[in-house]
């Protein structure tokens, strides 16, 4: 037996990419949410009819748990919209709780009351994930449309913790909570919680109403805002010899696989591979969206494949030979930004609607991050 | 001994885990990796097996010594022990055991 929860992880990833297993995915319960956040990529309305109607039912999440298990489905990230909009929200975790999974939960936390805590806690998923919109009612009004979800996410933070489940909390910058951010640090540390930083923000994917393109930072604010981070981390470390424990990260963004580290990396080079996502994508990890399509990443809507029609390992087996369709982009491979920049496929693709074209927005991120020598 | 009841043992990408269920995430919050040998005698371990049965098993399967097996063994079953994988046992039991 072996402990070790990064190396466990990457050990069952590594091994995972090599067999084209699907290890990790998301199950995007619904897109609705009870918040409106301005940059949302998903986000439909409450209880819009013609969402409601597509969602695929509790019964079809169940079986489709079943299926993603019995195919090698470990990581398993329930999110949103907002998860605790379903109604049947119970119904669905509670079988899949039992199925052999790690579960991860994604929520904006402010739906979840006492009861609610209590039942998470009689069959606890590995880890509550809360994104903090701001430290304030007025912030969060702003971002999120509902200045009385400050004091309701805390208190459900205060109700998880309380019932022994592990929290773990994120912050997503936008020009409207950006200045905010030694405040939001200060409410995870005084929690106890470690912090993530989203700071990529997408275009939009589909969902009514939001702006993300408007309300996220310009490239050069985001270069500003990562340097800051990083001079905070540095300056967190020199404290650490006063006990105090850093606890913070980058994140990118949330939706898209996760990077593949070097290890994996070196294994590749030896096992040819023409799959151009330098992810988890397709390669191991998908993304089940709220009406049934298997897709690489949250951020995409294609390549996509109906498991309504084909059942999980069919869609699997189509998604991942479409991801091996999905073009380079030359520019990008040969650019001399390349290191500091995000760039991968689906990001290109929302960025400019082509896989293969540069996105303006990175390119301009990475050139700022190269002046002020962001390191990345 | 017997394995607690709630502890899935599944092979994924070739790799043994075993994955906590339900409740049991209360007690064990995490993913334990086994070796192919460990998963041998997990399995025998869930329906509840004594060390003569398990030594006796590993020899028939594995191209290892006796002295070897006992040992591996042993420390096996210290493990689970430590951890709490196991169902309550008498002290006796836990005693004869090393
Ligand atoms: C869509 S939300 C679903 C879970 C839950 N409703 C929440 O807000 O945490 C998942 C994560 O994506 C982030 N997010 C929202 N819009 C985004 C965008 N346009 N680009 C990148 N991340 C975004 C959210 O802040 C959140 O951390
Ligand atoms: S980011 Fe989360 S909380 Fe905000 S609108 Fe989207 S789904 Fe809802
Ligand atoms: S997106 Fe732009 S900066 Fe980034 S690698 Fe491609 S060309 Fe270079």
């Amino acid at each position: 037996m072996s402990g070790g929860w990064a190396k466990i992880y990457q050990n069952i990833i590594n091994k995972s990419i090599i067999e084209g297993a699907p290890t990790a995915g998301f199950f995007e319960l619904t897109s609705r949410c009870n918040f409106h956040c301005k940059m949302c990529y998903v986000c439909s309305m409450p209880e819009d009819r013609s969402y409601l109607q597509n969602e695929l039912t509790t019964q079809q999440w169940v079986e489709l748990g079943r299926q993603a298990r019995d195919e090698g489905l470990l990581f398993l990230t329930l999110s949103g919209g907002e998860i605790f909009m379903r109604k049947d929200f119970f119904d669905i975790y509670e079988p899949l709780s039992e199925m052999g999974f790690n579960i991860t939960l994604f929520t904006n936390g402010s739906l979840i009351d006492a009861e609610k805590a209590r039942r998470l806690g009689e069959r606890p998923p590995s880890k509550v994930s809360i994104t903090l919109y701001g430290a304030c009612p007025e912030t969060y009004g702003r971002v999120t449309g509902h200045p009385e979800g400050f004091d309701k996410v805390i208190n459900a933070i205060k109700l998880l913790l309380a019932e022994n489940i592990k929290v773990e909390l994120k912050t997503t910058a936008i020009k409207d909570n950006y200045r905010e951010f030694h405040d939001i640090y200060e409410i995870a540390d005084g929690l106890g919680l470690t912090l993530g930083v989203v700071n990529y923000v997408a275009p939009r994917r589909e969902g009514c109403g939001t702006d993300p393109e408007n309300n996220r930072l310009d490239p050069i604010e985001l270069a500003r805002y990562e340097k800051m981070l990083q001079d905070f981390r540095l300056k967190h470390t020199d404290m650490k010899k006063l006990k105090k424990v850093l606890k913070i990260s980058v994140d990118e963004d949330v939706m898209t696989e996760k990077t593949i580290g070097d290890a994996i990396n070196k294994l590749l080079e030896t096992k040819k591979t023409d799959c151009v996502f330098n992810c988890t994508a397709t390669r191991c990890a998908f993304w089940l969206s709220w009406d049934g399509k298997l897709t690489p990443c949250g951020l995409l809507t294609e390549p996509s494949v109906d498991v309504k029609k084909h059942g999980f390992l069919e869609s699997w087996k189509h998604l991942k030979s479409a991801g091996l369709d999905v073009p380079v982009c030359n520019e990008c491979n040969s650019c001399q930004y390349r290191k500091r920049c995000m760039t991968c496929p689906a990001r290109l693709k929302v960025e400019t609607g082509r896989f293969d074209r540069p996105a303006p927005y990175l390119c301009e991120l990475s050139k700022a991050r190269a002046e002020l020598e962001v390191i990345y | 001994m017997k394995v607690k009841s709630g502890l899935m043992l599944r092979e994924i990408a070739g790799e043994w885990v075993v994955v906590p269920l339900g409740a049991r995430v209360v007690e064990l919050n995490g993913i334990i990796t086994l070796t192919e040998s460990g998963a041998f005698l997990w399995r025998l371990l869930e329906k509840g097996a004594e060390e003569n049965e398990l030594t006796a098993a590993l020899l028939k399967e594995y191209d290892i010594d006796e002295a070897t097996a006992r040992s591996d063994i042993g420390r096996f079953l210290d493990t689970i022990r430590q951890n709490s994988l196991c169902e309550a046992e008498v002290a006796k039991e836990a005693g004869e055991v090393k």
